[in-house]
């Protein structure tokens, strides 16, 4: 029978509710809060100790008083970039050079030679003509959706989208129609239906289940319906293709997609998204993107650890090479040990639980294992379809990889999610 | 209480453009925002055997509403605007129609539950047109009670009311059941509204009962 405890609800509950006081929910919401988080939800927003490496120092759990130290298998360090020392010693040339802040928006006084280095660096990376950087992925994604499209223009997009693509429609006021996950068949049926000017929206890799999209296949029904194609490239930027150049490089499409997109805090470890495209483009989005208009231009130290990882990714592919062992090495362990890892085949490998509090209990044991990893479920997923989500790096230690897979299924079996 | 016993009742949970679903609501109901630009349309199903009117079948189309509940209440687990209802019956339409202002269809509908091995379906026609077909899968599940409200419109003024629904429920979000919307005005009503055939969310339930609470006048403001 149902109850009135913490596992009925969840933070889709309390979004969307009328009433007479707009603050009425904020009560419901802490309620439940004081109830779910020592069922679980406490294992969010952890005040780490230490920096995203490959170990982790966390605050004391409830079985240890001293703060462990972890195997980090959370952080999307995809290239150990965030801590490499030529990135940190580049970091803070900047720092010392350019100061703390930018102190304005980059179209007034916060464009500093620092951001020019970045966006060339990042264009000569991707072969693009043009880049443009934002202050995050998400306001790239919002931005330029915003700017590109507006009333009248059509948005297809893959109906696990991520939230700063939605955002960005919903912003440009287009009509935004969802195509089934990865489902061509579904995109066409769409794009038949569409009538005007019409944008269609994919992300190289998708986070939740590090599946990668049909790149190939989308890019050729765009081109048969004379959609223009964006590619977010979040997950797959740096990491994906022969020298990088991300998924549309490993599809051979480059030249077919219109828009590239990008996060700066993945694979390159630093802060920020970015844009690139023809040189008409990026001048009419840097124009017209009001979330990088309005926004102060990236940190000067970032930008300057960024030119520097730009780099070392250009001149290092030895540690593309050693990402994909490791993430080798990861699935066949896990898959050894029965773990079911779902469709990925990137660097991203989701650990299917399949229990929407259960593994909030698997991951209090994981951690005492030795093991950081967050726990993911409802509304981030759907429902029982709990997960963790293993990111794996190319500076991870196979050893320890194959250390934490035994003990991740040990855990597992001991919780009754694996035989 | 008004209570209605059912066999069978299947439903599955659709994404749909919030501007789309927004249009067949009435001033003062806004539908519950699963995701930025989009909320939900649900298609249900139900084969009731007892009730006031005898046993019949129904189909319902509804949009997610944003739930309400004064200070004090505990919220629905969900509140449902139906904007459009079938049944199989002159006397249940009328039934619905009077006493709980639904949208009824003009004419009854053939609407026919079947269940085999783990799935459970609903197909609906009109005469020889077919109209549409859903279905999902069921893996059996424990009793359970959800708390709806429902939405209505008459007399000029918005009407809510609760509506218990107890029985042996089987929810999840496998992606496994489909809608085919056949070439039919009924089913041309959901063409443009859902953004797949695939519902994110299937449900079914056994065995089970409806209570409807106390139908009354909905105005938030003054409360």
């Amino acid at each position: 029978m149902n109850t009135t405890t913490w596992q009925n609800r969840d933070l889709s509950s309390f979004r969307n509710t009328t009433g007479t006081d707009l603050f009425e929910v904020h009560g419901r919401l802490a309620d439940w809060l004081t109830e779910s988080r020592p069922g679980g939800y406490d294992l969010y927003e952890l005040a780490a100790r230490s920096g995203p490496s490959t170990r982790i120092v966390v605050p004391p759990t409830p079985s240890s008083e001293a703060e462990p130290e972890l195997i980090n298998l959370a952080s999307y360090n995809y290239l150990g970039l965030s801590y490499r020392p030529e990135v940190l010693a580049a970091a803070g040339k900047a720092l010392a050079h350019f100061g703390l802040g930018a102190a304005g928006s980059p179209h007034l006084s916060g464009l500093l030679q620092v951001h020019v280095d970045l966006a060339k660096a990042i264009a000569q990376f991707k072969h693009l003509e043009s880049v443009l950087l934002f202050p995050t992925g998400y306001s790239a994604n919002v931005g330029t959706i915003s700017a590109l499209v507006g009333p009248g223009d059509i948005v297809i997009t893959d109906i696990l989208a991520h939230a700063s693509i939605l955002d960005g429609c919903a912003m440009a006021r287009a009509t935004t129609r969802l195509f089934r996950h990865n489902d061509c068949s579904s995109l066409e049926q769409k794009l038949r239906r569409a009538e005007g000017r019409v944008l269609v929206i994919v992300e190289g890799v998708y986070s939740m289940d590090g599946d990668l999209a049909p790149l190939d296949d989308i890019a050729e029904l765009c081109q048969r319906y004379g959609a223009r194609l964006m590619v977010d490239e979040a997950h797959s930027a740096f990491v994906y293709g022969k020298n990088g150049r991300g998924a549309v490089e490993h599809f051979g499409v480059e030249d077919a997609v219109d828009i590239h997109l990008g996060t700066l805090s993945k694979s390159l470890g630093g802060m920020g998204g970015y844009v690139g495209g023809s040189s008409e483009l990026i001048d009419y989005l840097r124009a017209y993107a009001r979330s990088q208009v309005f926004s102060c231009a990236l940190a000067p130290a970032v930008v300057g650890g960024l030119v520097e990882a730009v780099r070392i990714a250009r001149d290092e592919p030895q540690l593309r090479d050693r990402l994909w062992h490791n993430v080798a090495v990861m699935r066949e362990a896990l898959a050894a040990g029965g773990v079911d890892v779902g469709d990925s085949t990137s660097q991203v490998i989701p650990v299917m639980v399949r229990h929407d509090t259960k593994i909030f209990d698997i991951t209090k044991s994981l951690m005492d294992e030795g093991v950081f990893l967050n726990p993911v479920t409802y509304p981030a997923v759907k429902r029982n379809q709990s997960r963790f989500r293993v990111s794996i790096s190319a500076a991870h230690d196979p050893d320890a990889l194959r250390d934490a897979a035994s003990r991740i299924i040990r855990v597992l079996a001991q919780h009754g999610v694996i035989a | 209480m008004t209570r209605y016993g059912f066999r069978q009742a299947l439903g599955g949970l659709f994404v749909g453009e919030y501007g789309a679903l927004q249009s067949v609501m009435p001033a003062g109901l806004w539908p519950l925002e699963a995701q930025t630009g989009f909320g939900v349309l649900a298609v249900t199903a139900f084969d009731f055997d007892e009730s006031e009117v005898g046993a019949y079948g129904e189909l319902v189309f509804s949009v997610l509403a944003r739930p309400w509940a004064p200070k004090g209440q505990p919220l629905p687990d969900a509140a449902y605007f139906p904007f459009f209802l079938a049944t199989t019956t002159e006397a249940s339409r009328t039934h619905a129609a009077e006493r709980w202002h639904l949208p009824a269809h003009d004419t009854c509908l053939d609407i026919v539950l079947g269940a085999h091995d783990g799935e459970r379906s609903v197909t609906v026609s009109d005469g020889d047109t077919p109209v549409l077909r859903l279905t999902v899968s069921r893996t059996g599940a424990p009793v359970s009670l959800r708390r709806y409200l429902c939405f209505s419109e008459g007399d000029g003024q918005l009407l809510r009311v609760g509506i218990d629904i107890r029985g042996e429920l089987d929810e999840h979000e496998e992606e496994t059941g489909f809608l085919e919307l056949l070439d039919h005005p009924v089913a041309a009503l959901l063409v443009d509204r859902i953004e797949d055939e695939v519902p994110f969310r299937e449900h079914s339930m056994e065995r089970g009962e409806q209570q409807f609470g106390l139908l009354t006048a909905h105005n938030a403001s003054s409360l």
